[in-house]
């Protein structure tokens, strides 16, 4: 068992995703960074579905009363264990009563801790994904239990070490399909998104990142229609929101564009005031 | 059958689309063509609708234009029979301001009396379209002209499960605690959606029907209770 001591920001339990009831409404949900989860996932044997936790920006304390190993993916977090310093893309061996803490990121949005035998948490609708309306917890809150699946631990961790992400993650550009509505562009617009540089703003989470208005570019609302992770709209007011992994499954706004699904990874890093440009693989 | 249009929206998915108007006879063409797009299910994932449209997410290694060539060589649209509405849904409400916030708010801004209010919102079979916006909301088409009003300026940051409201030209039910920007004028003490019931988390179905029942506060206090001791059933009548 596990107890949180520090929540982190943000901090969910996510599995591959849920799956089989977005016509009820009810979004994918899944690790915001496939790329991290994954390798997180890898170094502790995991199978590719097993829940773990992810956070943003800020990781959790978490105190430990059984053994356990796990695995800290994310890019230029600070892993320390009982106050001691450990390496991220690695797997460590937990003893009863070690405390893990994960520090402030300062290069990346969201990082992931995985434990051997993954977190044990309710499956509701297929999935453990925490959403609210759907999961009791929406959070990962201070005092919280955690639990995992036990299994027979090898005595010593993993030695082998995977390489971080990190050049993959540093994009000036994101290559990207049309989207249903691009078309309602005049040209002269066309031209505004593909040329400008877009500003990713503050005000971002697990529904939606969103870049600062471009002087020009705004589309009216549409009949309310089907959008998808990745899916970016443009607002009457000019802003764009690029709908993330827990975005709703129908929204209102003009879909101008559509990222490829392995770029929804590599943005979900990306921090406020990065600038990026669209480059049109539809070509 | 109208005109419609196929096209690939993103790597994954294939977007069908009918003219873009709210309209239960665009929408019966768009549930019969979906029905008959399940002959090919073994290619498709989920399927999400909407008042116009249909978003086939195609399983891995799947191709939306390889499908879409598929659906307009096999699929003759003079095949597509629209579908009419069989099944009516009765959905209790109490119109009641210890229960809806904006009640009071609203009578007075729309200068009409609760009674004519709940004749103008409870009189009416309302055109199930789709699930979306929170899971288990359901857009639901037909809201009187007469009840059409603004959403609040300011979204609360809590709007309590079963909350029926109006926004814009729209009604609908809270089916859990969220925030939200709608007027608040009843609630309706039934669960709408249950994500313990995975077999089925909503019992409604696209291109249902549904009627909204005045009931009184006494009323809803006992249907309350019976939706808690498990005994409530919702209402559900075929239509002729």
């Amino acid at each position: 068992m596990i107890e949180v001591q520090h929540a982190g920001f943000q901090s969910s339990l996510q599995d591959a995703g849920r799956f089989g009831y977005r016509s009820f409404g009810v979004p994918w949900s899944g690790p915001m960074d496939h790329y991290n989860a994954g390798l997180a996932r890898e170094l502790v044997r995991n199978p590719h579905d097993a829940t773990i936790l992810e956070f943003y920006q800020k990781g959790p304390e978490l105190l430990f009363s059984k053994e356990a190993i796990i695995a800290v993916t994310g890019l230029h977090f600070e892993l320390r264990i009982n106050g001691e310093s450990k390496e991220l893309y690695q797997a460590h061996y937990i003893n009863p009563g070690d405390r893990l803490q994960v520090s402030t990121a300062t290069a990346s949005n969201f990082g992931y801790i995985a434990i051997m035998g993954g977190f044990d948490t309710e499956t509701v609708l297929g999935s453990t994904c925490y959403y609210p309306g759907i999961t009791q917890r929406s959070r990962i809150e201070k005092g919280q239990q955690l639990y995992f699946h036990q299994q027979d631990l090898p005595q010593v961790a993993s030695r082998s070490r995977l390489r971080s992400l990190e050049e993959m993650f540093k994009v000036t550009e994101l290559p990207i399909l049309l989207g249903p509505e691009f078309e309602l562009l005049s040209k002269e617009q066309q031209e505004l998104l593909w040329n400008s540089s877009h500003t990713l703003g503050r005000n971002n989470s697990r529904m939606g990142y969103r870049f600062d208005p471009i002087q020009g570019l705004q589309l009216a609302g549409i009949l309310t229609g089907p959008v998808q992770a990745g899916t970016v709209q443009l607002t009457p007011g000019g802003e764009l929101i690029v709908l993330m992994r827990d975005a709703q499954t129908t929204g209102g706004y003009a879909r101008i564009l559509q990222l490829l699904p392995e770029t929804i990874s590599i943005l979900a890093q990306q921090l406020p005031g990065t600038k990026l440009k669209f480059v049109n693989q539809s070509l | 059958m109208s005109d419609i249009r196929i096209r690939p929206f993103g790597k994954h998915t294939l977007l069908i689309e009918w003219p873009a108007v709210i309209s239960p006879d665009i929408h019966a063409e768009l549930l019969a063509y979906r029905k008959l797009v399940k002959l090919f299910s073994d290619q498709i994932a989920e399927t999400v609708i909407s008042y116009n449209a249909i978003a086939l997410h195609l399983k891995p290694a799947q191709s939306p234009s390889a499908l879409k060539k598929q659906l307009e060589e096999t699929l003759s649209l003079n095949e597509v029979i629209a579908l009419k509405p069989t099944v009516c849904w009765e959905l209790p409400v109490c119109y009641n301001s210890k229960l809806a916030l904006d009640l009071d708010s609203f009578l007075e801004s729309k200068q009409i009396s609760l009674e004519a209010l709940i004749d103008l919102h409870s009189g009416v079979d309302y055109h199930i379209y789709f699930c979306g916006f929170l899971p288990g909301f359901i857009y639901l088409g037909g809201l009187n002209s007469a009840l059409h009003q603004a959403r609040l300026a300011v979204p609360r940051t809590r709007v309590p499960a079963g909350s029926v409201g109006i926004a814009g030209s729209q009604t609908g039910i809270y089916p859990q605690e969220s925030p939200g920007g709608w007027n608040l004028i009843g609630r309706c003490p039934v669960p709408i959606f249950n994500p313990l019931n995975s077999q089925r988390p909503s019992p409604f179905n696209a291109g249902q029907l549904l009627r909204f029942v005045a009931v009184s506060y006494k009323e809803y206090l006992d249907i309350e209770k019976q939706v808690a001791s498990g005994i409530y059933q919702l209402t559900k009548k075929e239509i002729q």
